[in-house]
């Protein structure tokens, strides 16, 4: 992320946003739903805009920005599991089920079956794992974060983060193994 | 086929250094690092996909109504500063001008300002030597002023000599002294004072100290009770009289 990028979205320009946007969109969201938050998509949403309304106040480089990005994505999730931890139970209307599993059909078999097996598998690949091993794996895969940056998004030291990416990487990878996935 | 606990070893071999160097984009040449490093494939491949073009449209629409609201809120939060900062001057100013009008302009009321008269007209204030008060004092030292002159002016007058000199100077300098007697509300025999404070029947000196009550009548010690009358008679009695003033007939309990 250029530093020009960051100054022009400070000031709202439109096509700064979209830069930001396009440069971090996937990993923010492949982030969120590797750590099972409920609506990634909407979660993405208030992530970005966290960004922007955050961004009058941030100071660094592109490397902090991306760190800072992560940071805000990640408390995100910390705060979904505080809010489902104090409400065990949230009643679901059927009808509000049937639009997800029917817009998930495509038509085409075999991509669905393999969507669902992928997804499958990196899901509860990473359902195995400890929440800090996955976040850090996920940082580390996803983002492209260093072993420094990761361990000021999740407030570890450095030996914390190498340990825990080394456990959840040899986690991940047995499970892989197991799973016959290739 | 392997044992699952030697599989489990063989991962666990998977060293710190493997780990970093394959998420760091590095090519593993280790078994266990390799299959590691076709997981965090798999994981990137499943995970990190692009939001569809609506998501897209929304999360943007999302950012730029953000940036629009954030910018109206610095401009707002600029407005409200610049306005609260005109109505604190503007309250300053006020209040100065209010200060400054009521301690120019306004008096104190006619009785406070008698009552502050009243107040400070006893003080007694110390002042050096020589130095009298205000009004009292400023009167005393301009009279004791020409008295010093009307004393210097015979002493210095040279048509007298010798004893009639001295006696005329003792007789000019005296005369102040002895208006200042006459002026005093009771004269300047302090006897005579003490006199008169103990013929006024106070009963406490008439009593010679231990019958004061008794010999005065005020019925001070009365709740005292009878040993206490007799004490007074007895002290009475035997009291000098001339510490007592004039002797006075005290009725005896028997009588």
């Amino acid at each position: 992320m250029d530093r020009d990028v960051i100054a022009a979205a400070r000031l709202g320009e439109p096509w700064a946003l979209e830069a930001i946007y396009a440069d971090l969109a996937a990993p923010v969201l492949g982030y969120l739903r590797g750590r099972g938050v409920r609506d990634p998509e909407d979660a993405a949403s208030e992530v970005f805009v966290g960004v922007v309304r955050g961004l009058e106040r941030f100071r660094g480089d592109e490397r902090d920005f991306r760190t800072w990005v992560f940071s805000i994505a990640h408390r995100r999730v910390i705060d979904e599991r505080r809010r489902l931890a104090r409400r065990r139970e949230e009643p679901v209307d059927p009808a509000d089920l049937a639009g997800p599993l029917a817009g998930a059909r495509t038509g085409d078999t075999e991509q669905e079956a393999l969507d669902l097996l992928g997804e499958g598998w990196a899901i509860s690949a990473l359902r195995s794992l400890s929440p800090d091993q996955s976040a850090v794996i996920l940082l580390r895969v996803l983002a492209d974060l260093s072993v420094e940056q990761v361990a000021a998004v999740l407030g570890k030291s450095l030996g914390a983060v190498k340990s825990l990416q080394r456990r959840g990487l040899a986690a991940l990878a047995r499970n892989f193994d197991r799973q016959g996935v290739s | 086929m392997a044992h699952p606990d030697d599989y489990r070893d063989e991962m666990e071999r998977l060293t710190s250094q493997d780990a970093d160097d394959l998420l760091s984009g590095g090519r593993p040449k280790a078994a266990p690092a390799r299959v590691a490093a076709a997981a965090a494939g798999r994981l990137r491949r499943e995970l990190l996909v692009t939001p569809g073009l609506e998501v897209s449209r929304r999360h943007l629409a999302a950012m730029r109504a953000a940036a629009d609201s954030e910018s109206l809120h610095a401009g707002g939060n600029a407005m409200l500063k610049r306005a609260k900062k005109r109505v604190a001057a503007l309250g300053l100013a006020a209040t100065l001008v209010l200060g400054a009008g009521i301690a120019a302009a306004l008096t104190l009321p006619d009785q406070a300002a008698d009552q502050a008269k009243e107040n400070t007209a006893d003080l007694e204030v110390p002042k050096g030597e020589g130095q009298g008060s205000q009004e009292n004092g400023g009167i005393q030292s301009e009279t004791a002023s020409e008295h010093g002159k009307a004393v210097s002016a015979v002493a210095q007058d040279d048509s007298l000599q010798g004893c009639e000199k001295g006696r005329a100077v003792s007789a000019i300098a005296a005369s102040k002294a002895d208006d200042n007697r006459k002026n005093e509300p009771n004269g300047s025999d302090p006897c005579a004072a003490n006199v008169g404070s103990n013929a006024g029947g106070q009963g406490k000196s008439n009593a010679g100290g231990q019958g004061k009550s008794n010999a005065g009548g005020q019925g001070k010690s009365n709740a005292g009770g009878q040993s206490s009358n007799a004490r007074g008679q007895d002290s009475n009695g035997g009291g000098p009289p001339e510490a007592g003033g004039a002797p006075i007939d005290l009725p005896t309990p028997g009588e």
